[in-house]
Formats: C-alpha cells, sequence, structure tokens
C-alpha cells in the first residue's frame, strides 16, 4: 500500500541507474531476511540473532513475524535474568521503539511492540510515557495512534491511583483545551475532550453540570465562530444542546435552549450565509425544537428557505439533506 | 459526465504484472503481507469479469504454503498466523471454490483462540493487540466458514457497540475515535450478524456522507484528505445502511477514475500517486458498488464477488430504516 507518493517522469537513463540502486538494495535485505527466517527455523535465541533483527526492523518495521521473533529471544532470556536486568532490557527495547517510529509514526506493530515492552518490565514509568505521547502529538496532533496510547497511559495512571481518576481526567480535559485552542480543527482533540465529559459529567451536581455545560458553549462558539465549515466543533455542539435538554424535564427550559442557540446560530449565518455546516445545524435545531413541540408555520416556512438554500449550495448531499427534512 | 475512461484492460494487465515486479524494491518490503496482496488482486479481476489470470492451482497451493499447523494463515510462508491473512486466505480459497482442500476445523479454532471472553474482543494473534479489525476478521471468517454459531456473538455485538462514539461513528476500541476504516468493520460484522438494528443509520449515514469533500472523494476522519481506499470503507458502509445515495456518486465516480495511472493501469491513493493492488481493488469495488463500468456487482459486507456470496446464501440486502 502506497499512500502520498507521487508519480514521477523520469528518462530511460534515469530509471536504469534506479533499478541498478534498487538491486543492490534488494539484495541485501532479501540476504537479511533469509538470515533472520533461518535463525528463527533452527530456534536460534542468541546476541546475534537479535543484532539481525535490530538491522531488519530498521530496514522494515512492518515485518510483524520479526518483531514476534525479537520478543521471542527476550522472553527466553528472562526467565534467566535478575530485574534489573529485565529492566535494562525492557529499556532498551523502549529506544529502540524511539528510532524506528519517528519513520513510521503509523505503524502498528512498532506501536504494539512499545506496549509489550511495558507490560513486561517489572516497572514500568507511567509518567515518562504521558510525557512522551505528549511530544509525538506535538508532531502529529492527528494521529490517532498517538491518541489510543495516550488514553491507554491515562488508563494504566488510572488504575494505579484510583484516588486520583477525577483529578486525572479534569488535567487530560485542560489537555483538550489546549490542544483545541491551537487548532480548533483538531478533532482528535475534540473526540477525547467528550469522552472525558462523559466520565466528568455524571460525578458533578446539577448546578456544576450546568456551569461545565455552559462554559462548553462558549468554547464551542468560539470554534464555530472562527471555522464554520468545520464539522469538529458541531459535533461537539450537537452533543451539548442533547446534554443540556437532559438536564431538564420542563419544555419551557428545553425550549430556551434551543431557541438561545437559533439566535446564535443565526448570527453565525449572517456572517457565513454560504456556510454549509451552518444550514444544516440551524435546520437540525429546528428539528429538535419540533421534537419537543410542533413548528408554527413561521417556523416551518424559515426551515423550507434553509432547505433550498442548503441544496443550492451543496449538490453533494442533496439526498441527505432531502431524508432531514 | 467525466472526461475519464475506466481502464479496465491497464488493470489487468497491471494485475497480472505484479508477480514480475521482482526488480522493485517495494515487492520485497510488501512480502509480510503477500496473501492480502493476492486477495486484492483476484477479487479486482474477479469484478472485473476475469476470473482466471492468476492460475487457480498455483494460488492454492501458495495459500496452502502460508497456513501453520494451528489452523491460522500468515501474510506469506514462514510469515507467522494472524486474523488478517486467515481472513484473506479463505476468501481466496471461497473464490476459487477450494474450500475443500483446507481443514475448516482447525481455522475456526484458531479463531476461537483469540477470542477474549472477557471483554467480547478478539486479538489480531497470539500477542494480543485488541482492535475492531478483528472483530471483522473474525466475524467475516466464521460467517464465510459457516460456523458462527462457535462463538458467543451477543458478546461479540456488545463488544462492538461500545467501540461506538455519539457522532455514530466507531472507533478501533472504547474510547477511539471514529474512523472510516473501522466503521466499515463494525457495520459490516454487525451486518454479517444480522444486528443493524442497534445501529442509529441516520446520524452515522449523516457522518459518512460528511466524508466526501469537493472534489468527489472521500476523506476517512474529519478534517483529513481524500484517498480511493476510503471509496470503498465509506461507500459500503453507506450501502450496508442503505443511505448510499447521501453522497453524489458521479463526483466520486469521477474522482476514482481520475486516480487511474493511465499508462501503467492500477489505482493511486489519488491522482498523480503511484498505483497499487491495494488501492485498485478498492477504487473497482468502489465503481462496482455504483453500479458504473459493467463490473461485476460486489458484496459490500464483504467484499466479494455478490454471485459468490448469493451462493453461499451470506448476502443480505440492506434495510433503510
Amino acid at each position: 500500500m502506497s499512500h502520498g507518493v507521487r508519480r514521477v517522469k523520469t528518462t530511460a537513463e534515469v530509471q536504469l541507474l534506479k533499478k541498478q540502486k534498487e538491486a543492490k538494495l534488494i539484495d541485501e535485505y532479501r540476504q537479511l531476511t533469509s538470515a533472520v527466517f533461518q535463525k528463527r527455523k533452527d530456534l536460534c535465541y542468541d546476541d546475534e540473532s537479535f543484532q539481525l533483527t535490530t538491522r531488519l526492523l530498521r530496514n522494515n518495521p512492518e515485518l510483524y513475524t520479526v518483531w514476534n521473533y525479537r520478543r521471542e529471544i527476550l522472553l527466553s532470556r528472562f526467565d534467566s535474568c535478575s530485574e534489573a536486568e529485565v529492566t535494562e532490557a525492557c529499556q532498551a527495547e523502549l529506544d529502540f521503539f524511539m528510532e524506528v517510529i519517528r519513520f513510521n509514526p503509523k505503524c502498528y506493530w512498532i506501536w504494539n511492540h512499545r506496549l509489550w515492552a511495558l507490560s513486561t518490565t517489572p516497572s514500568p514509568n507511567w509518567d515518562m510515557e504521558l510525557r512522551l505521547v505528549g511530544k509525538m502529538l506535538e508532531l502529529d496532533s492527528r494521529n490517532f495512534h498517538g491518541w489510543d496510547y495516550r488514553r491507554y497511559v491515562i488508563d494504566k495512571i488510572c488504575s494505579v491511583q484510583p484516588e486520583n481518576i477525577l483529578a486525572i481526567n479534569t488535567r487530560e480535559f485542560d489537555y483538550t483545551t489546549q490542544k483545541i485552542m491551537e487548532n480548533f480543527s483538531n478533532f482528535s482533540a475534540w473526540h477525547n475532550r467528550l469522552k472525558l465529559l462523559e466520565m466528568i459529567l455524571p460525578g458533578k451536581t446539577l448546578e456544576e453540570r450546568r456551569a461545565l455545560i455552559a462554559n462548553e458553549f462558549e468554547l464551542v462558539q468560539s470554534a464555530l465562530f472562527t471555522e464554520p465549515q468545520d464539522e469538529c466543533g458541531w459535533l461537539h455542539w450537537r452533543w451539548l444542546i442533547e446534554q443540556e435538554i437532559s438536564l431538564t424535564e420542563a419544555i419551557s427550559e428545553q425550549l430556551a435552549t434551543v431557541v438561545r442557540e437559533t439566535d446564535t446560530i443565526a448570527e453565525l449565518l449572517e456572517l457565513a450565509p454560504d456556510g454549509k455546516l451552518v444550514l444544516r445545524n440551524i435546520i437540525l435545531l429546528y428539528r429538535i425544537k419540533h421534537g419537543i413541540e410542533p413548528l408554527n408555520a413561521v417556523d416551518r416556512a424559515k426551515v423550507g428557505q434553509y432547505v433550498q438554500r442548503l441544496a443550492e449550495l451543496d449538490p453533494l448531499r442533496v439526498g441527505l439533506d432531502e431524508k432531514w427534512w | 459526465m467525466s472526461n475519464h475512461q475506466f481502464l479496465r484492460n491497464l488493470h489487468i494487465q497491471f494485475i497480472e504484472q505484479l508477480d514480475k515486479k521482482q526488480d522493485a524494491l517495494e515487492y520485497w518490503y510488501s512480502e509480510h503481507l503477500r496473501l492480502s496482496g493476492v486477495y486484492w488482486g483476484l477479487t479486482a479481476l474477479q469484478l472485473m469479469g476475469c476470473p482466471d489470470l492468476l492460475g487457480r492451482d498455483a494460488v492454492i497451493k501458495y495459500v496452502l504454503s502460508c497456513q501453520h499447523p494451528n489452523g491460522g494463515f500468515g501474510g506469506h510462508p514462514d510469515h507467522d498466523p494472524h486474523l488478517l491473512y486467515t481472513l484473506s486466505a479463505i476468501q481466496i480459497l471461497l473464490m476459487y471454490d477450494a474450500m475443500d482442500h483446507i481443514n475448516t476445523y482447525a481455522v475456526v479454532s484458531f479463531i476461537q483462540s483469540l477470542y477474549d471472553k472477557d471483554t467480547g474482543s478478539f486479538k489480531g494473534d497470539r500477542w494480543g493487540e485488541i482492535d475492531t479489525r478483528f472483530s471483522y476478521c473474525a466475524v467475516a471468517c466464521l460467517s464465510l466458514l459457516q460456523a458462527l454459531d462457535s462463538i458467543d456473538l451477543p458478546r461479540v455485538v456488545e463488544f462492538i457497540l461500545a467501540c461506538r462514539n455519539v457522532d455514530g461513528g466507531f472507533g478501533s476500541k472504547p474510547g477511539a475515535e471514529s474512523h472510516a476504516g473501522q466503521v466499515f468493520c463494525c457495520v459490516g460484522a454487525l451486518a454479517i450478524v444480522r444486528q443493524l438494528d442497534s445501529i442509529d443509520r441516520d446520524l452515522l449515514g449523516t457522518w459518512l456522507a460528511n466524508r466526501q469533500l469537493k472534489n468527489g472523494g472521500l476523506n476517512g476522519r474529519p478534517q483529513k484528505l481524500e484517498d480511493v481506499c476510503y471509496s470503498w470503507w465509506v461507500l459500503s458502509s453507506l450501502s450496508i445502511i442503505g443511505r448510499q445515495h447521501w453522497i453524489d456518486r458521479a463526483k466520486l465516480r469521477d474522482f476514482i477514475l481520475s486516480s487511474q495511472d493511465p499508462e501503467t493501469g492500477g489505482i493511486a491513493d489519488r491522482a498523480g500517486d503511484v498505483p497499487d493492488v491495494f488501492h485498485t481493488l478498492f477504487g473497482i469495488a468502489g465503481l462496482s458498488l455504483l453500479g458504473y463500468e459493467d463490473l461485476e456487482p460486489v458484496d459490500p459486507m464483504y467484499c466479494l464477488p455478490l454471485k459468490l456470496t448469493e451462493q453461499l446464501g451470506l448476502h443480505s440486502e440492506p434495510g433503510s430504516k
């Protein structure tokens, strides 16, 4: 599978040179690969075999079988190792991860190997892992391996300090604020924020929940007014409306939420009259309103106009919008 | 209408030539997933109506050489067994009507050995990585082997649903963000075990429809670039939930056709990039689902020719609830 590799036109001469160069690389690579697989067949767990896996995985970290072999070699030694020696060997694996992940940040097998090293070492340092994954997310703030790993590390920290779960989740929540302020279009950060809110909200009093949700509306409003064409903020906003409505059974209060948001989004629509997502979501508000109390003729006429305008602006999704109203 | 023609003959040639590219480094670098490569190539050929170009006997022999005593298949001889390649093996053998060459009980027991009864999830192999991709591989394999009764389906479904997000999509594990590839795995698995009623099709359909970008291509997550392989992951999911018409199909067709390599054949992730067999299959399967180019119809749940899944009694029509 090649992603994002551009086709380049070359002359026959250049191509021939490239082929010659590749032939040499292929030769070396095949020799190394067959040496490693032969060693494994011979159940060879010595230093030389281990070093050969290092060389080969540097070359091609997608070779999952070679990662497996590397772990088999390490495990075969651990029986007769002291705790300090196991720790040291696992640390070396964590360092090896750092070396190879730089060039292959999306390779599943490399990430798996880190998890294995941490589950094998007698004393994993989860705080250090958190700092590390923070650095990795600075390099690519959307790498889902990185975010998955962050949640994994947080889970581990929570399981070691169950008394601090709320504080840990709150700190993570603040981390997503920071990431979102850096870039309103970071869907991964919004996603994680929502997951954290789902954990934080149930432990709060009604008043605290109202305050937290009001805060969220403020943040999401800045996002929507800055990037009205970005789905991320809208998904969060839609979820917030559901949350606020679910706090009360009083129809008047539920309607008040919808009316307040309709006013805000109508204001946004004036600033971004061609905003497809703005239109689609203002229609959504009327749908929600209709679910609480049947719409009157004025509202209906408005929705009709919005739907028509949306069909003109976003011909791609006509099928979707027909369904939505 | 598009300016682009579907380059059927070139694509057939491209796939035929794949095994002859031994002077390319990439040929050797991709050895660990060759079995899946064969599945991608063979399925693409079958969808283009020429089933026998790779040499049936040689391919069957190759597939069998990837099987391990525990029943699982590796991506190439001497490479370790994994659910990813086990599914590819079963798909290839079924396309060649060659299931009698293997002991299917061994395959079923390999899959069972990777089931985690505490969570309802599947590990990819004995090293324990958990991902909804593997739930799909396991469910699809067992269904193709007519052995779905060998696992605790309600539990498997429960795990998949625990990976669902409020945007309607699914992630790789509970807590993970929605991703179109994972959506296909989860929706496909739920469809195979006839549990689609547990999802909100309009909500998911909206998220999926928003994957279409101005140029007609589909991306896998918000704010990401379009890529031909999502023509399959997104479109098949939309088809399974009966919402294919929520995107602009003609524009998607144009996008896929523009990603063809007019010189060598094959389809790339997007226009101007180097083609490969993975994107070639998922581009062609997308075009087949869209109903263009006179291709054999594809089953959106299995990514196999519809004729085959109908023969096996496995195909089900999408509901529109």
